[in-house]
């Protein structure tokens, strides 16, 4: 299935067997291991993951570059960023393949209350095709998490939650749940947890330092 | 009969005047006009918020040459016998139960502007006629409206709204309208008749001062069409060239212009709580209480708004003032409401309120486009909302939009975009070097954990900004920590030494 071919009401409330919307990956092998063959739209992705600059971004650049893509057929949609820890930097981006027209920049006041109403705001507002945020472990619990997928499922917007790696011991209402690790000159994708599918580990290799831009541009 | 008699009469007299034409028939259809007077008879009373039980007798009165008179008398008092300019002692002597209410002149204009207001909806010529009537030309409106029927329909339903006690009346001039409807007069749709109808009319509906309407008792003369039926040189000279005019312009011998009443272009108005107050919860009531006024004046009006100021008063400090301003025009209450609730949660205010004044920015006409066919508004909408709503409360420089600048230097080569992608920027050629997705809001020193990095590409020199003084000159490298991040570090020429400038996320 096309990434924009998706609509709200196909899949609402199905059980978890009924093909599910996705956008792929850019990554065969994660692709592979991926229920439906991509990341699962309309619905909370959890990455956990301790410390920035193991590949975290590059292993969603196919992604994004995808979903920002200019489709006059389509309304114009944000990816919102809320509370990145860093200067998304455009440049990098542009990069990836990246359409940074799209992008939205948040940055709540501090405060883990303000920063899941804003997660809240953008998914609900139905004019967020994506929302990337990083919360803490202690500011999501299961009742927010739960609150986010359920908005996420109705909006079909892709909500990706950065959280440190100690979330891996609550309870998450997430489709699904993977944990990052460095592994050589590849990143480790420790699927936790994934609606319809099997937990498993896969190497992503080679898009942070050399073969990102190659691969995003090639989609 | 009659109307035979008074025409006649006219016709008698118009040769003795020299400034006026003579009277003619000129309801050609090009200047056709049709008025419709509305008048208040009660309007001194009804306009006061605090009358209390409608049931009890009550007056307003006014202060004249040292003497009270009532202005206006509720049901209860009209029925003991009080009217409109008895002496408050012989009312008080009428009704010893009486209330009594000083006149409120602007409560009373603010009544009458108000429906003012309203009656644009039915033309856009409304004059207001102080102290209790307004005048409407709906010449114009009939083909809107379907018929003369259906505009007084409605004007009639919404005076039922308003008021306990109305009269209007049509009439082809404005003066002739206004006094029949004094006079609660039938309605004159034809010109032909309608110097029959005016000539009945007793001299009071035309208000002349009293002193005026002395002379002409004296002289004999009881009604209106007596008056028309004096020689008009004699009547200027004797009684007064204005009262002349003002009975040509009753019988459309002469031009009545009316100036016209223009709504103002903002809205302004007050909630008082009470008591003074913090509690936000009331606030919110308040301010739900003030938006229904908004959004109905700005339904009434057909215009948007783009700005929207919250004032919290306080009883011995100037108000608290919040400005709200919205990404593109709106007249949408839920919107407005939620920007004001977010913006609410989050101001502390260090006094009590004692009132909220809100205080619309520019009126603009609605406009509505054609894109609501293809949906495509609704979206641009919902995100303006989304941006508004974000930016009420974190501030409008927590959200922004990116862009690339064509900058050699990494800090440089980004910047904020606080049009959140409004316009799709220019393309800049990408640096051919890769560069991190995340950069550090400054380069840290790494001097001491140097050893540690594993270089893994590199170098890639940038030296540039010698113009404005903030010239860089490093040695860009991309390197490899023992925790397996990936980094991007420089070496900075002068100093030499290391800096960790961004992350490969």
């Amino acid at each position: 299935m096309e990434w924009n071919d998706w609509h709200a009401h196909i899949w609402r409330g199905k059980a978890a067997t009924v093909a599910r919307a996705v956008i792929p990956t850019g990554f065969r092998d994660l692709d592979r291991a991926l229920p439906g063959g991509g990341w699962p739209l309309g619905a909370l992705t959890e990455i956990l993951a301790d410390g920035y600059g193991i590949g975290e971004l590059g292993l969603l650049m196919p992604a994004l570059a995808a979903l920002t893509k200019e489709d006059p057929a389509k309304p114009k949609k944000w990816v919102a960023w809320i509370a990145p820890p860093f200067i998304p930097y455009a440049p990098a981006l542009q990069q990836h393949g990246v359409n940074i027209d799209r992008l939205l920049m948040i940055h709540p006041t501090s405060g883990g209350k303000n920063r899941l109403w804003a997660i809240e705001q953008a998914v609900r507002s139905g004019s967020s095709v994506g929302v990337l945020a990083w919360v803490a472990a202690a500011d999501a619990d299961d009742i927010v998490l739960r609150r986010l997928q359920l908005a996420a499922e109705e909006q079909g917007c892709w909500v990706l939650l950065f959280r440190p790696a100690n979330a891996r011991l609550q309870r998450s209402p997430a489709a699904l749940r993977i944990h990052l690790s460095q592994a050589q000159s590849a990143t480790r994708v420790e699927i936790i947890k994934c609606r319809g599918g099997r937990p498993g580990v896969v190497d992503v290799a080679g898009f942070a330092l050399d073969g990102a831009a190659s691969q995003a541009s090639s989609r | 009969m009659i109307v035979a008699r008074v025409q006649q009469s006219l016709e008698l007299f118009a040769p003795g005047k020299a400034e006026a034409p003579r009277v003619a028939p000129r309801a050609t259809p090009s200047q056709a006009q049709l008025w419709i007077a509305v008048t208040l008879p009660s309007l001194a009373f009804e306009c006061l918020s605090d009358r209390g039980d409608s049931q009890a007798p009550a007056v307003v009165v006014e202060a004249e040459r040292g003497q009270q008179h009532v202005v206006a008398a509720s049901r209860a008092a009209a029925e003991a016998g009080i009217a409109s300019g008895t002496k408050l002692q012989t009312a008080m002597a009428l009704e010893a139960s009486l209330r009594v209410f000083e006149r409120a002149p602007s409560l009373e204009q603010k009544s009458l502007e108000s429906l003012a207001a309203w009656a644009e909806k039915l033309t856009p010529t409304v004059s207001v006629e102080a102290p209790e009537s307004l005048l409407l030309e709906v010449a114009g409106s009939l083909k809107l409206f379907g018929s003369l029927d259906a505009i007084k329909a409605k004007l009639e339903a919404e005076l039922a709204r308003r008021y306990r006690d109305f009269r209007f009346c049509v009439a082809p001039t404005a003066t002739a309208a206004l006094w029949l409807a004094r006079a609660a007069s039938a309605d004159v749709l034809q010109w032909r008749q309608l110097a029959g109808s005016l000539g009945l009319l007793p001299l009071k509906v035309t208000r002349w001062p009293p002193d005026v309407q002395a002379l002409l008792w004296d002289l004999g003369l009881r009604t209106v069409g007596d008056c028309a039926r004096l020689p008009r040189d004699g009547f200027a000279r004797r009684v007064g060239r204005s009262y002349l005019l003002e009975l040509d312009r009753a019988f459309g011998r002469s031009v009545d212009l009316r100036a016209e009443y223009k709504a103002p272009q903002s809205w302004s108005s007050i909630a008082e709580l009470g008591e003074e107050s913090v509690d936000s919860a009331i606030f919110i009531e308040a301010v739900e209480h003030l938006l229904d006024e908004l959004c109905a004046e700005l339904d009434r009006r057909q215009a948007e708004i783009v700005a929207i100021e919250l004032a919290f008063e306080h009883l011995h400090r100037p108000p608290t003032v919040e400005r709200f301003d919205l990404r593109e025009p709106t007249l949408d209450r839920e919107r407005l409401l939620r920007l004001i609730e977010d913006r609410l949660e989050r101001i502390v205010l260090a006094v009590p309120v004692i009132a909220l004044r809100m205080t619309s920015g520019v009126f603009r006409p609605l406009e509505r486009s054609n894109a609501d066919l293809f949906e495509a508004k609704p979206h641009a909408e919902r995100a303006s909302a989304l941006l508004e709503r974000l930016q009420g409360r974190f501030g409008s420089s927590a959200v922004y939009g990116l862009r690339t600048v064509s900058e050699h230097r990494p800090e440089k080569a980004w910047a904020k975009s606080p049009e959140c992608g409004g316009q799709p920027a220019e393309r800049e050629s990408p640096a051919h070097e890769a560069r991190p997705l995340w950069l550090l809001q400054k380069p840290v020193a790494i001097e001491a954990r140097r050893d540690s990095l594993e270089l893994v590409s590199g170098p890639e020199r940038i030296e540039s900004g010698w113009w404005d003084e903030q010239d860089v000159a490093r040695d860009y490298y991309t390197a490899k920590n023992e925790r397996g991040q990936k980094l991007w570090v420089f070496r900075d020429h002068r100093t030499r030494s290391w800096f960790l400038h961004g992350l490969f996320g």
